[in-house]
């Protein structure tokens, strides 16, 4: 194994947790590869908006990631299932329900979208596309929690898309 | 002379955005406390996981709240759904009706709703994002722009060439030349204009049977030769679509509120179709003999390398309104023609070794950053744009012009430009060439710029980029032995956008400081072959360099 890449740079948390990852793991964050390094001292990069539960689970990512890539996600998906589309066994379970729930889930989209770290905005904007799919309006809305179209802007939405409950 | 156009001009909307979204700020003066979906993750984000969506998730996610009915009608994601389903089915698009997202029910579902989508304005959704692209995609058009200045507005037809009518000059806004066709000699065109390497409109030069037959769509469509389908691409579309003829027309008739349009260019539209040849071509040749190819005077050198392996030369170009090319480099280091047919053009320029604000070349001109889209460029960075007309020495100074149908500009190499079309429908026709004036640096070009090579790659009986200086010379040492000679006695490049000094000349301390906005993409400035996905979604753009597919116009 080689020296280079193998130094430690700490990143810091929003509410101050220092985590410690190689150098190599860590550059798949744009932001870390942007940072400047200390010469003479470990490196520390202060995470400014993301917090501890969520940034431990992004240095797991780059960990694994440093040893088994993530396959890219291609587009057309190619599945009908999250399962399908991502097929490796380790990020499957990563992003499953019972290790991740929702609101993590959004913390992890919203981390990977600020430390600029490709494969997990795609693996996690999946995992949100795949919990939409194969759901009706009503529920979209209870899993995402979000306000309501009135009745009148609904019944004019549902008339215009009467053609998903046909079997085409 | 008209007064000088400002930002302002184009936010001079006609429509608000028909999903009703305002800009974010609006959102400190709403009473609603309702849940914020941008609050959970940007507007970005959302288009993103929204691209990973099928049909019927997004049909389901549009009818669940305010802010995803507005972020899932996004013309981009329904036009994203048609193209990759079209080009897995290998499917035409065989008919396009009034948005993205009917043309996508139309085409593949099967008793889909009869309703035609009709966007609900809804209250309460305030993104800059989603405003600025409406922005974008629906700026409003200068009145100055739309009036051509032609040059013999008022002068009897026999005016001779001294006479020939500049603008006067001013100290911002300065005008390309207008030289009418009959006042313009094969002579006076190489010595004025092409050995000067300098822009100049000649009017009239396009008058003839296209002009007068193809203003009728059903024309055009009648005398394809049998040809069923047309390739259009955008900057922004994940891959290309193939159009029928009508189906296009169509396209273009609706106005769908993509701030990229899709833009038909053809590369065989002349090679395999004589009636549309001839309803130009001849008559264009009479008029401009220094454009005629089979004229002894040199013009348009690399037919000598034959009609099939030469890279690609002639386009027929048509696209709805606002849309156009952001600023580009013609290929191969070339000149090119633009004959106007149907529609007028705007047509910004920036002379040699001067980069446009927003262009950001690498030094040796294989990638380039810029806005991906006209309106983006006008939102962005007219400001600045008019700043150059006052602060810019006048040889470095960008200059405009409207081209209208009847006349053909000449685009002399090394000059950046940027096109956008003003009205509904716009047909034009192009060719890039070589002549003596730049033959010596399209054989640089060919020797040392390989890899910006472009118009060959995707052919199979093209000669390919690293053979291409080799086989010029070899057809020029017998076709054309003395424009070869001259042209290899050449030193170094006669044309600053090549040269090693423009490094000097290029973006002045003041726009390199400016950080390069995020909606830009590298890409490179010469290419105009198959896109391979170059945006697959909303999100900022990684570092990826794609082929791309470029409209010349």
């Amino acid at each position: 194994m080689e020296d280079e890449g193998n130094e430690i740079i700490r990143l810091r948390s929003s509410d101050d947790k220092v985590f410690e990852v190689t150098e190599r793991a860590a550059k798949i964050s744009e932001l870390v590869e942007d940072s400047p390094r200390e010469e003479d001292e470990v490196t520390e990069i202060h995470i400014a908006r993301v917090r501890s539960p969520c940034l431990q689970k992004v240095v797991e990512f780059m960990k694994h990631y440093d040893e088994e890539k993530m396959k890219d996600i291609p587009t057309p998906l190619g599945g009908d299932t999250f399962n399908e589309v991502m097929d490796q066994p380790w990020y499957q379970d990563f992003v499953s329900d019972e290790k991740m729930d929702r609101d993590m889930l959004f913390d992890m989209l919203t981390a990977a979208n600020f430390m600029g770290i490709k494969p997990l905005l795609d693996l996690t904007c999946l995992k949100v596309t795949f919990h939409l799919t194969g759901k009706n309006a009503d529920e979209i809305r209870e899993i995402l929690r979000l306000p309501e179209l009135t009745p009148e802007e609904e019944a004019k939405a549902r008339e215009e898309h009467k053609w998903i409950f046909e079997d085409s | 002379m008209s007064r000088s156009v400002k930002k302002e001009d184009f936010l001079d909307l006609n429509e608000l955005h028909p999903y009703g979204v305002l800009p974010g700020g609006n959102r400190f003066f709403c009473s609603s406390s309702g849940y914020r979906p941008e609050e959970v993750f940007p507007d970005n984000l959302w288009q993103q996981v929204l691209s990973f969506c099928d049909d019927r998730a997004l049909g389901n996610v549009v009818q669940s709240s305010r802010y995803l009915y507005v972020a899932g009608h996004q013309p981009e994601l329904w036009r994203d759904l048609v193209l990759r389903r079209c080009s897995e089915e290998k499917q035409t698009i065989s008919s396009a009706c009034s948005s993205w997202k009917d043309t996508y029910l139309k085409l593949f579902v099967r008793d889909a709703s009869p309703m035609v989508h009709s966007p609900i304005p809804v209250p309460d959704v305030y993104s800059d994002e989603y405003y600025r692209t409406h922005l974008c995609r629906s700026f409003a058009i200068p009145k100055t722009w739309l009036v051509q200045n032609n040059s013999s507005a008022h002068e009897p037809s026999q005016v001779s060439f001294s006479k020939t009518t500049k603008p006067p000059r001013q100290s911002c806004q300065q005008e390309v030349a207008r030289v009418s066709v009959e006042d313009l000699s094969p002579s006076q065109f190489f010595e004025e204009y092409e050995m000067k390497n300098m822009p100049v409109i000649v009017e009239g030069a396009a008058k003839g049977k296209a002009l007068d037959r193809w203003c009728s769509a059903s024309y055009l469509n009648e005398h394809s030769s049998g040809r069923k389908t047309y390739r259009a691409t955008s900057g922004a579309a994940p891959l290309p679509a193939n159009f029928l003829f009508d189906a296009y027309q169509d396209y273009g008739n609706f106005s769908y509120l993509e701030e990229s349009p899709l833009y038909l260019f053809d590369r065989t539209a002349f090679t395999s179709n004589d009636q549309w040849s001839d309803d130009f071509f001849p008559e264009f040749y009479r008029k401009c003999p220094f454009w005629d190819p089979s004229e002894r005077h040199g013009h348009d050198l690399l037919q000598h390398l034959g009609a099939n392996r030469r890279p690609d030369h002639t386009w027929l170009i048509m696209g709805p309104k606002r849309s156009g090319s952001v600023f580009h480099l013609d290929p191969n280091a070339t000149h090119a023609w633009n004959a106007c047919i149907q529609g007028r053009k705007r047509w910004i320029f920036y002379p040699p070794g001067v980069n446009p604000p927003g262009v950001f070349p690498s030094e040796d001109g294989d990638e380039v950053a810029l806005p991906l889209s006209v309106g983006e460029w006008l939102m962005q960075y007219w400001t600045e744009h008019m700043d150059q007309y006052r602060k810019r020495p006048l040889h470095e100074r960008p200059m405009e012009c409207t081209v209208g149908p009847g006349d053909v500009i000449f685009v002399p190499h090394g000059w950046w430009h940027m096109v956008i079309n003003l009205d509904d429908k716009n047909i034009a026709i192009t060719h890039n060439y070589v002549s003596p004036s730049n033959l010596g640096n399209v054989l640089k070009f060919f020797k040392e710029k390989q890899d910006q090579v472009s118009g060959c790659r995707d052919r199979k009986e093209s000669i390919k980029p690293e053979h291409l200086y080799s086989e010029l010379v070899k057809a020029l040492e017998r076709k054309e032995p003395d424009h070869l000679k001259n042209a290899l006695m050449q030193s170094g490049w006669t044309c600053r956008t090549w040269k090693e000094a423009t490094k000097s000349f290029m973006s002045k301390p003041d726009t390199k400081e400016k950080s390069v906005p995020s909606r830009q993409s590298k890409k490179r400035p010469l290419e105009n072959e198959e896109p391979n996905s170059c945006r697959k979604s909303f999100i900022e753009m990684t570092d990826k360099v794609e082929a791309f597919s470029f409209s010349f116009l």
